[in-house]
């Protein structure tokens, strides 16, 4: 990232402040308690002091910034392991409906998505694969005046807090064409099996029976329409690379400072030079990490072939430092660090599903190959 | 890599990326460009020609202050200006003359050192060495023994340097002496000295490594006699001297044009390699390794450019330190994988006419075996890796 201008750095402090102030660590373990995914309030405060509509275009009421101010949403988010799912609920479906929908879908969904007031679930991963950009597992069939749509998608991040989905579905008669629909989660046809992620998330296994789409409930079109999901895929990998930056960030400083207290044979164990090592290869890896994350979040604007490239090269980069960092902070706190009642294993879980989803390191290392054969 | 998307290269960054290379394809003579892509320890007549041929274009230091010859590029210039010069074989610039001593000059030296030295720095007629490492301080420098014992307008030197590059080159070395052997801390009993090769008493003996080649020598002092005005700065305080960041040149350890320059030699060999009837670079699982370290560099990149813009938030020796790491286990990684491509081809060394090294073995090892082993120095060189890990760890974390 660049040298913040003076508005995103006041950006940055309230965020952080906030966050910092309010959303501490046994905040998040009574939230996963109560079973909700979300603290509906908090979700409005956020929207009412402008967090939702930062990076929203003017004409849509937003502040108009960029990829600047989500990075600053999603690191903090990341560093203060923030259940509420605003990457999946928010910065997912409003890209994806600002790149693609309609002026009309725009116009319905935008700025009640700003203020708080809409919810969109992305349900694309079908439930029989493992990265599921490809969606033939879930079909599409023309009905009267309307869509059919018949599938299961699983995990669907944030599905039981949503209002509406936006679902992938490939054309049974035509091969290879898809489409994305909006879809109203309490649609006939539309069940959940809700449960709760090894990070904290709410999210839900959805079958579809033939459940309704409307004409105009179309997102894009089906010649767009593949590329429309490799765009969420990327952007989807591209924030969530930048939140575990941040939950990067928190649990390096913070088995930093562990050090400097837990003692063994007479000293803290900081004074061992194994210890520092490990840190300053933790910091290492976490800084390269965010640099190359920066990188690929402004490249999200970029022509497709060169934000691919980006995304999947990050996310086989941050990939690998996650596991590193995620695993060593556990292990520089020994046994506590693997304690629900100890921060660090929240950090773990983070950083363990932040590899799992929007496609994992072998997956992108094969797309980045892949890319860099035909770029040659 | 260093597409306008990434380094956010304006018009007028990519002019001067044009400038530079216009000027590398008229004045780089095709010979000493061939030596360079050889993978040979430069020579010492093409690194003092193209030393000069740069100061006659008033690009001899870039990272130098306007008032004493630099360029006044800014931070990002200096970067395109190297990779450029990378991309086309130029000879490298001295390391020791132009990249330490002469900061350490024009910042801590009296005006009569500046006028002494500086412009023949510039204009490639002196060559440096530096004069640090000693038999029993590598890591520990600061144990360092080589004793200076003051006589009215002279030092007496007398010691041992070792692991000293092209020292076989130099007309002068830059020597961390002990001055006070009784000072309460070792770090405060060193100076540092501007010694003449050519005085009485100064031996140097090659050091071979294991690439056969001749880079790094031993250098012996023998009752040297050095004159006190060519101590920089004040007695015992040559410590701090040496150890300043001072050149401005924060991200040169990250040796990022030398990257992207190995990348693709790596794509190159494997091109040209067969590998059961197909290019190397075919193999699926060779593309996925040759894919890692272009990720590895893309990230060596991205972290370059933020040192640059100033938006890395941590202590700047620490930074500094990180760049290094990385940079050295780069640069060794790629080399490894020259040696994977070329299999059994890695195995000839050097023609036995060593400048000639070609018409023999594949056509894209040569120099890649040799270079291979010298590589194993990044590491250990400047600082090893586990300094610059007690550095991190001590700066970030306070440790």
């Amino acid at each position: 990232m660049d040298a913040l201008t003076n508005e995103q750095n006041l950006f940055r402090e309230s965020v952080e402040k906030f966050l910092t102030a309010k959303y501490d660590f046994a905040r998040r373990r009574k939230a996963i308690a109560s079973n909700n995914g979300w603290d509906r309030n908090l979700w409005r405060e956020w929207a009412e002091m402008g967090w939702f509509s930062a990076s929203l275009p003017e004409k849509f009421g937003g502040l108009g910034g960029g990829w600047v101010e989500e990075t600053i949403l999603h690191e903090a988010f990341g560093a203060c392991l923030v259940i509420e799912p605003y990457l999946s609920l928010l910065a997912l479906p409003r890209a994806v409906i600002l790149k693609h929908g309609s002026e009309s879908q725009q116009d319905k969904y935008l700025s009640a998505m700003a203020a708080g007031k809409l919810a969109i679930a992305m349900a694309l991963n079908d439930s029989n694969e493992r990265h599921g950009t490809d969606s033939r597992g879930t079909i599409a069939i023309k009905g009267n005046g309307c869509w059919k749509i018949s599938g299961s998608k699983s995990p669907v991040l944030g599905a039981p807090l949503a209002d509406l989905l936006i679902v992938s579905a490939s054309f049974p008669e035509s091969d290879n064409s898809a489409a994305l629909f909006f879809v109203e989660t309490n649609a006939p046809g539309v069940q959940l099996r809700e449960y709760t992620t090894i990070d904290g998330q709410l999210a839900a296994d959805v079958t579809l029976d033939g459940a309704t789409a409307t004409t105009d409930a179309m997102l894009g079109t089906p010649v767009d329409a593949r590329s429309a999901i490799e765009f969420v895929f990327d952007y989807a990998a591209a924030a969530s690379s930048i939140e575990a930056v941040g939950a990067m960030t928190a649990a390096v400083r913070m088995t930093g400072e562990y050090v400097k207290i837990r003692r063994q044979f007479g000293q803290v164990i900081g004074k061992f030079q194994v210890i520092q090592h490990r840190l300053a290869d933790m910091l290492m890896e976490l800084e390269y990490a965010r640099s190359i994350a920066y990188c690929a979040m402004s490249n999200l604007a970029a022509e497709d072939g060169v934000r691919a490239r980006s995304v999947s090269g990050a996310k086989v980069y941050i990939s690998k430092a996650a596991k590193f960092v995620g695993a060593q902070a556990v292990q520089l706190h020994g046994a506590i660090g693997m304690t629900d009642e100890c921060a660090i294993s929240h950090y773990f879980r983070k950083l363990a599903v932040y590899d799992l989803m929007w496609g994992d390191a072998r997956y992108h290392l094969g797309r980045y190959t892949a890319l860099s054969r035909e770029a040659r | 890599m260093l597409s306008s998307t990434s380094l956010n290269l304006t018009p007028e960054d990519d002019a001067f990326r044009l400038e530079v290379r216009d000027f590398l394809r008229t004045s780089l003579p095709s010979d000493m460009r061939e030596r360079t892509a050889r993978g040979f320890h430069p020579l010492r007549e093409d690194m003092q020609k193209w030393q000069s041929t740069l100061h006659d274009r008033g690009w001899a230091a870039p990272h130098w202050p306007k008032e004493y010859g630099g360029t006044g590029w800014t931070p990002l210039q200096r970067l395109i200006f190297e990779i450029e010069c990378y991309e086309h074989y130029a000879p490298p610039v001295s390391v020791f003359g132009i990249g330490l001593i002469g900061p350490i000059i024009f910042t801590f030296g009296t005006t009569e050192q500046k006028q002494r030295y500086l412009p023949k720095i510039l204009s490639g007629e002196e060559f440096w060495c530096q004069g640090y490492s000693e038999p029993n301080s590598g890591s520990d420098l600061a144990s360092l023994k080589t004793s200076a014992v003051r006589e009215e307008d002279v030092y007496i030197v007398n010691g041992h340097k070792i692991w000293t590059t092209e020292a076989h080159y130099a007309d002068l070395i830059f020597c961390l002496v002990r001055t006070d052997p009784a000072a309460s801390k070792v770090q405060n009993g060193i100076s540092m000295l501007l010694i003449d090769m050519q005085l009485p008493g100064v031996t140097v003996k090659p050091i071979i490594t294991q690439d056969m080649g001749h880079s790094i020598n031993e250098v012996f002092f023998e009752n040297v006699r050095v004159p006190a005005t060519c101590r920089i700065g004040e007695e015992n305080s040559g410590w701090t001297y040496a150890k300043v960041l001072l050149n401005g040149e924060r991200t040169g350890s990250a040796r990022l044009p030398r990257a992207r320059q190995d990348l693709r030699r790596l794509k190159s060999i494997s091109d040209q390699v067969q590998d059961g009837g197909a290019p190397l670079s075919a193999n699926p699982d060779f593309a996925q390794q040759i894919a890692l370290a272009e990720i590895e560099i893309s990230a060596l990149e991205a972290m370059v450019y933020r040192v640059l813009n100033g938006s890395v938030q941590q202590d700047a020796t620490a930074a500094a330190s990180m760049l290094k790491v990385r940079g050295s286990e780069v640069g060794q990684r790629l080399s490894e994988l020259w040696m994977e491509a070329l299999g059994p081809h890695a195995l000839p060394l050097f023609a036995r006419d060593k400048r000639a090294n070609d018409g023999y073995g594949h056509r894209s090892a040569p120099g890649a075996a040799a270079t291979f082993l010298y590589r194993r120095t990044l590491t250990i060189y400047g600082g090893s890796n586990e300094i610059q890990r007690n550095i991190i760890a001590k700066r970030s974390f306070g440790l």
